[in-house]
């Protein structure tokens, strides 16, 4: 997707200052004693805030942990119940063997040697970036193919279509409303209504979807328009097929705006000079955006993934207010899971082990984060 | 406990029953004729906020109670309690058997899309969607209070008692309530518990008629309405009493509201019984 282009072929000056800033800050060498006495207090609040419930919320997944105190060891049990035995943490179906089971499995098996051949000959020839694109394809066809032969479910699972759906639809409309507004007299008008779902606290946001995905046509705006047509009352937040999407879309409602917002920045940090001369060169207005644009704010739009996907990863407040991880359990979440396990379950261990997953998914993303904040001058 | 609500009372409209010659039925056959009826009248015979999980096992304990009787009913929300046992799946049998697509207000998924105050609201608005709507005898101070304030006792909102299956849980009551406890016997503490268990604190709050009050000594002349009084009767005669049973499962146990949410879907009854079976048992180990 966009923010892998920013290494394609053609090189822009983004890249360029990306690799002169790599060799850039190194910290001073030797010991300054008097470093410890203005570190001490941001010290000594980390460690109290952070270190310290980081390092006993660990040692607690260990244990049964009634009323949040370490107590009853379990050692891994509450991690082996929650992957093997939580159908509402992660559940795998039984698949059968079936002619659309079997052809699945020659998709996936398919694209693993289509896989495997392009590597070989990547060897060869050594192209790189046409063949990664591919590889990234083949390698999206055959997830996507297992995923609909075992058909997971559960908060883990529902936590995935948050993070690939929310994440990519937002950053896709952020990028084409920022790209689109700029070209229009109305630009501060049009930024303001689409940043305007950003100024909702987000209790408040999930109460207005509640309403709006209400059965009763009397209350729900969506069924209001739909019973007009003939179709409904569709029970958006009633029917476990379908209320995962609706929940992704009223977050993604509310945090386009933000991405317009910090796009429509960076868009306007780009030089004039740089999209005119393209345009002299003969780029059509898709090279221009293709080539010119989404490289030169694919940091920005990176950053901006990042700070998305930490977001849902975290997501709680929505879940709670809409549908409380319902109907049944079909829309938990992660971090719903760890609430439901640990306060109304008043299993503190079990929530705790929940809360070291999510850490864990997290970790990388944060790695890859600071790395970039030490690579980069970010805007 | 300071305040409770009977969980047996099924709520109606009095002016629906009139145009459709409906009455309050005598017994669980009896509703389900009263309900097939009121559908053949061309009018949705039930209002459901299945949304909020627990009025699912509410009918569900409601069901029990009477149909497998309350001995039954204590051994299922103990310890001992086998949710395989057949008594459980008949229940739940009987619950869906009412609780069908062409009986409640838009199908099971608009229902699994309303609270429960929405259920309120399809049957006790100004113009209603249905005609019954179960729940405890705190819908009537809510209806009445919130959802619609031209509500008429026994014109456009009265309740029947839950219907009973004979033997023996004919007569018994489910009922939902709130405990006072203290944790310190700093000062004040106890002259406010003994304060909250006086007939002085008991009638203010049954003036209300929000609640019921437990507490002897306080008149029954404070029920503000025929409905209130009727329920604290209801109580007082009932053949046996017995508390919410979910709210009387281990907190790290398995949701049944959840489980009853499936059911309602259709889902198949023994495979969820089995697995919250298995769930329940390692939830009362580690209470």
């Amino acid at each position: 997707m966009a923010i892998s282009s920013g290494t394609g072929p053609i090189p822009v000056t983004g890249q360029g200052t990306r690799r002169r800033a790599r060799g850039g800050y190194r910290p001073e060498s030797g010991f300054n004693p008097l470093a410890i006495v203005f570190l001490a207090p941001a010290l000594l609040l980390l460690a109290v805030f952070h270190v310290y419930p980081t390092i006993y919320t660990f040692i607690l997944s260990f244990f049964r942990g009634r009323s949040g105190e370490l107590n009853g060891f379990l050692g891994l049990r509450n991690y082996e119940q929650l992957f093997f035995r939580d159908p509402n943490f992660i559940r795998f179906s039984n698949p059968s063997l079936d002619p659309v089971n079997a052809v699945l499995a020659l998709i996936v098996i398919g694209s693993l040697i289509a896989i495997a051949v392009l590597a070989i000959r990547q060897r060869r020839q050594k192209v790189r970036d046409p063949i990664r694109m591919r590889v990234l394809m083949l390698l999206g066809i055959g997830i996507v193919a297992l995923t609909a032969i075992y058909r997971p479910s559960g908060a883990l699972w529902n936590n995935v279509l948050w993070v690939v759906f929310y994440t990519s639809v937002v950053l896709f409309l952020g990028l084409i409303i920022a790209v689109l507004a700029s070209r229009v007299r109305y630009e501060a008008l049009i930024k303001g209504i689409v940043f305007l779902p950003m100024a909702i606290a987000a209790t408040a946001l999930a109460i207005i979807w509640r309403f709006v995905y209400s059965p009763d046509a009397d209350i729900g705006l969506l069924n209001a328009i739909l019973a007009p047509a003939g179709v409904g009352p569709v029970a958006f937040l009633g029917d476990p097929a379908i209320v995962n999407w609706a929940l992704i879309a009223a977050g993604i409602w509310g945090s386009v705006g933000f991405a317009t917002v910090i796009l429509s920045a960076a868009l306007k940090g780009i030089p004039g000079e740089i999209i005119e001369a393209a345009r002299v060169d003969g780029a059509s207005e898709r090279q221009i955006f293709l080539r010119i644009i989404v490289p030169m704010v694919s940091l920005p739009l990176s950053v901006l993934a990042v700070t998305l996907i930490v977001n849902v990863v975290k997501l709680f407040d929505l879940i709670f207010v809409m549908t409380q991880g319902g109907p049944g359990t079909a829309s938990r979440v992660i971090a719903f899971s760890m609430y439901q396990e640990a306060f109304p379950g008043g299993l503190f261990g079990k929530g705790a082990a929940v809360a070291v997953i999510m850490l864990l998914l997290l970790i990388p993303i944060m790695i890859y984060n600071v790395r970039r904040f030490r690579t980069e001058a970010v805007t | 406990m300071v305040k409770f609500n009977s969980k047996s009372t099924m709520w109606y409209r009095p002016d629906l029953f009139g145009e459709l010659n409906a009455e309050p039925p005598e017994d669980w056959e009896g509703f389900k004729g009263l309900v097939q009826s009121i559908r053949e009248g061309g009018q949705t015979p039930l209002g459901l906020g299945a949304g909020d999980s627990w009025t699912l096992t509410d009918w569900f304990e409601s069901i029990y109670v009477r149909q497998a009787g309350p001995e039954a009913y204590d051994r299922l929300f103990s310890p001992e309690g086998d949710w395989n046992d057949p008594t459980v799946a008949a229940a739940i049998n009987e619950m869906t058997s009412v609780l069908t697509e062409e009986n409640v207000v838009g199908g099971i998924n608009t229902a699994l899309a309303t609270d429960f105050v929405g259920g309120i609201g399809q049957v006790f608005k100004a113009d209603p969607d249905a005609a019954i709507y179960y729940e405890g005898g705190f819908v009537g101070a809510i209806a009445t209070g919130e959802v619609n304030t031209d509500l008429e006792i026994g014109e456009t909102i009265d309740w029947f008692e839950f219907p009973s299956f004979g033997g023996e849980g004919e007569g018994a009551v489910t009922i939902g309530g709130d405990v006072i406890a203290a944790l310190t016997t700093n000062p004040g503490v106890t002259e406010f518990i003994q304060f909250m268990s006086s007939p002085e604190s008991g009638e203010t709050w049954a003036a209300t008629g929000a609640i019921i009050s437990p507490i002897t000594g306080v008149s029954t002349d404070v029920y503000p309405n025929e409905l209130a009084s009727r329920e604290a009767e209801q109580v007082a005669n009932a053949s046996a009493v017995r508390f919410d049973g979910s709210d009387l499962m281990p907190a790290g146990g398995p949701d049944l509201g959840a489980l009853l949410q499936s059911a309602l879907r259709g889902e198949d009854v023994a495979t969820l019984l089995n697995d919250f079976q298995a769930q329940a048992q390692t939830a009362w180990e580690n209470e």
